[in-house]
């Protein structure tokens, strides 16, 4: 498989310092340079995400209210189109009413639909209507019990991808306008499996006939979380080498790193493989005590530090 | 400081859960005080706490402190509870209704038994039901609520204005990536914190001054 991903930037997000200054000052100067910087470093799609986060409460209303000034000062200054970022439906509504199709390449995205999300019908219905992609949560399921739960095991993941892909090709939505993020949590605190099952499960979306044709995507940023600073940009490359391998083929990712996948045959992949394999549970041992020699092999890394 | 407390302190800084329960052992063996092992062991958390804090080390090496400390306390919990030590305060924490997230949540929960307390974890996607229904049935000094999504903050302000009509009155603590200081503040939660081991600081804080 071509070893190139596909990058939504995803910059414009409240996460980031810079995102969240233009969002308090309603600077569309500093969206466009966000757009603008992230599309010359060669982003694809770019995510506007608007919403509150620790260092700062935003109400719907708010979002509302600046998205008509916001969109087209950002379709202004480049032609990827958006990934709308936002659990709300009202969002949605709103945001593709100022979005003018004729100023960008490709198809904007409605992110995200889940197994927690309200009004997934209503989330399918527009992106139908206007012809956009759309992006489905898979790290999320039904449980046997009817409750929600996270996703623990490959068919969980599968289950879930195959239910909503069902539901948004009867919408006529085909596979090619769908992305499934398998979800990908922290490995510093991975004492579960997880990035294991996120790599397992790329691997079982792109055997499935049912599926072809779907892109897959994670939140990279995620991965490095709590690792030393350092190794965090490297972690996310290594990853990345892994993923593509797997056959994941676009991400989410901030494209002023270096985004590329890291070459199979240096070190950190290897290691991280090594990292990976002791995650694997030997016959007979609990998830949690792979868990904690993953652990132990990953704070390796950093050992010999200080 | 005998030599087997000296080296639980360091292992459980160190994160080595073995050596943490052979010191463990050896000190009880020894026939030393339980709570001179328990406080050996808090003081090496408390290190581990401060650290992370300091950005010295990171989150495996809190990881596999707290398990260290888990495999300690497996020995020690049966001599404490035999000897009536029991931990001074008892916390009954839980991931909000429609959120799945229990990392963040974990990590404070074993913050928290690091600094001995009673955690009564209620998991994720908890209800405001199932919050007053552990309040009731462990009567805790604090309850300790975390969302990781906007569209859950809603559940975290509903479950802790039913928390607030609980008789006699129950301190409530959140955090979690969407909360903001001033969003704790709105709800009427009793206090927030932006990390594990502020959270820790804050759950002493506000347990002491009940007394």
């Amino acid at each position: 498989m071509e070893n190139k991903v596909t990058v939504i930037g995803e910059l414009m997000n409240n996460s980031y310092g810079r995102a969240r200054k233009a969002w308090k000052n309603r600077d569309v100067e500093g969206y466009k340079h966000l757009a603008q910087l992230q599309t010359e470093l060669g982003a694809s799609y770019l995510t506007l995400n608007t919403d509150g986060t620790q260092k700062l409460s935003v109400k719907l209303e708010e979002m509302l209210e600046f998205l008509p000034t916001l969109i087209p000062a950002i379709q202004e200054v480049t032609r990827a189109p958006i990934s709308f970022d936002n659990p709300h439906l009202d969002f949605h509504t709103e945001a593709v009413k100022h979005y003018d199709r004729s100023k960008c390449d490709g198809r904007p995205i409605l992110n995200s639909i889940s197994v927690s999300r309200q009004d997934v019908d209503g989330m399918i219905a527009i992106a139908a209507e206007h012809q956009m992609n759309i992006i489905v949560m898979a790290s999320e399921c039904f449980k046997a019990d009817g409750r929600i739960g996270a996703a623990e095991s490959v068919d969980d993941v599968v289950g879930v991808t195959r239910h909503y892909v069902g539901m948004l090709n009867e919408a006529g939505i085909e596979n090619d306008r769908i992305i499934v993020d398998p979800g990908l949590a922290p490995i510093a605190s991975d004492t579960q499996g997880i990035i294991n099952l996120c790599l397992d499960s790329i691997r079982a979306i792109r055997a499935d006939p049912a599926l072809e044709g779907v892109h897959i995507s994670v939140g990279l940023s995620n991965f490095s979380i709590g690792t030393p600073q350092h190794l965090r940009i490297p972690l996310e490359r290594a990853f990345l080498a892994l993923a593509t391998k797997a056959g994941m083929d676009w991400v989410l990712a901030n494209p002023e790193k270096n985004t590329e996948p890291m070459a199979p045959d240096e070190t950190l992949v290897q290691q991280l493989k090594t990292i990976l394999k002791e995650g694997r549970p030997l016959e007979g041992e609990s998830k949690e005590d792979a868990g904690f020699r993953q652990i132990d092999e990953l704070m390796e890394l950093w050992a010999d530090d200080e | 400081m005998n030599e087997s407390l000296n080296q639980l302190t360091t292992a459980i800084k160190a994160g080595k859960r073995k050596d943490a329960r052979a010191a463990t052992a050896a000190a009880l063996e020894a026939g030393l005080p339980p709570q001179s092992v328990l406080d050996a062991l808090t003081e090496g958390m408390n290190d581990v706490g401060v650290r992370f804090k300091a950005n010295t080390i990171f989150v495996p090496e809190v990881l596999v402190a707290a398990r260290a400390m888990q495999k300690s306390m497996d020995l020690l919990e049966p001599v404490l509870i035999a000897s009536g030590i029991e931990p001074e305060f008892s916390i009954v924490i839980g991931t909000v209704e429609g959120d799945l997230h229990d990392i963040g949540k974990n990590l404070v929960m074993m913050m928290l038994k690091g600094a001995n307390f009673k955690v009564i974890d209620l998991g994720v996607n908890v209800s405001a039901e199932a919050f007053a229904n552990a309040v009731a049935e462990h009567k805790p000094d604090l309850v300790a609520l975390s969302a990781l999504l906007t569209t859950t903050m809603p559940a975290m302000e509903s479950i802790v204005c039913d928390l607030s009509r609980i008789e006699p009155p129950i301190k409530i603590i959140v955090g979690g990536a969407p909360i903001t200081p001033d969003f704790a503040d709105q709800i009427g939660a009793d206090g927030y914190s932006a990390d594990a081991a502020s959270a820790v600081e804050l759950a002493q804080k506000l347990c002491a001054n009940a007394q």
